[in-house]
């Protein structure tokens, strides 16, 4: 059976190699942009965050051994060369960490019995690090 | 029932992706992933190994060894680029959206290097392709943990 078989769209993405042979799955997660504050997506695969990138020219187009892959043209195509690199958690959580001191430091000053509840935040993919 | 719903559809539609290596369900197409750069108006599988036969030369530029192959009667250099040190290329596929588990990618290839092909110039290593590549050893810099080591050795006292 070829590799295409069943499959209605391909991309390709360079990432660390899993640690094991067999399957690892890794999650997609929507967390805030240290930076921007955007929600950005990144995958969490072998207890690892990673961000992810990209890269096209305007005009090129992917060889797969015997499959030919546009970079963009066709809806369903996209064969911008996507990557996947390890990021420190501590970039993603040190804003978030931040806001709710900001937050902490409001509440006591208002409602000081209300101070500890600060830590139910509810991004649940922030969670899931 | 409404948390017992919600739990269970954030689990579902929970975009994933499935890394695999070294696994005989997937194929190894190293040497076999080729960036050309034009737009072809085509996605889907064809006979590319049947007319696309890249070849090495004796040129090499910027330390990147040469290839030549013909594409549709025109000439394109090219060089192979090694991936880094514990990296792959998965090359990913999703099934049709009737499929159950729309969201899920799964590795249906893998590959060690990517070969990436000019037109005009040769290959150097100001190409903006080549160029991507360097993103890796910056984030390397950038997010691997620090050692006692590292600070020793970074201390201007």
């Amino acid at each position: 059976m070829a590799w295409w078989e069943g499959v209605d769209e391909t991309r390709i993405l360079i990432a660390p190699d899993p640690s094991t042979s067999g399957k690892h799955v890794g999650h997609f997660l929507s967390l805030r942009h240290p930076k921007t504050g955007n929600t950005t997506c990144y995958l969490y695969c072998d207890g690892v965050l990673q961000e992810l990138h990209w890269f096209k020219q305007s005009y090129g187009s992917w060889f797969f051994g015997d499959y030919v892959c546009e970079v963009l043209g066709l809806p369903h195509t996209d064969g911008r060369l996507y990557t996947a690199t390890p990021v420190d958690p501590v970039f993603i959580l040190l804003p978030i960490f931040e806001e709710a001191r900001m937050k902490v430091r409001q509440l006591k000053q208002t409602l000081p019995t209300l101070g500890n509840n600060y830590a139910a935040r509810d991004e649940k993919d922030t969670r899931m690090l | 029932m409404d948390g017992g719903d919600e739990g269970s559809s954030v689990t579902a539609s929970h975009k994933t992706v499935e890394l695999i290596r070294d696994s005989a369900a997937v194929v190894d197409l190293t040497g076999k992933v080729h960036q050309l750069p034009c737009c072809i108006k085509y996605d889907g599988p064809t006979s590319v190994s049947d007319y696309f036969k890249p070849k090495s030369t004796d040129m090499e530029v910027d330390g990147l060894k040469v290839e030549e192959a013909h594409f549709r009667g025109r000439k394109l250099h090219g060089t192979t680029i090694a991936l880094p040190e514990g990296y792959s290329g998965f090359i990913l596929g999703k099934k049709s959206p009737e499929e159950k588990n729309p969201d899920c990618w799964e590795t249906r290839a893998t590959s060690r290097n990517v070969t990436v092909w000019n037109h005009d110039d040769v290959p150097s290593k100001d190409d903006a392709f080549v160029r991507a590549f360097h993103w890796f050893a910056v984030s390397k810099t950038l997010h691997q943990t620090v050692t006692a080591e590292d600070l020793e050795s970074t201390c201007i006292d």
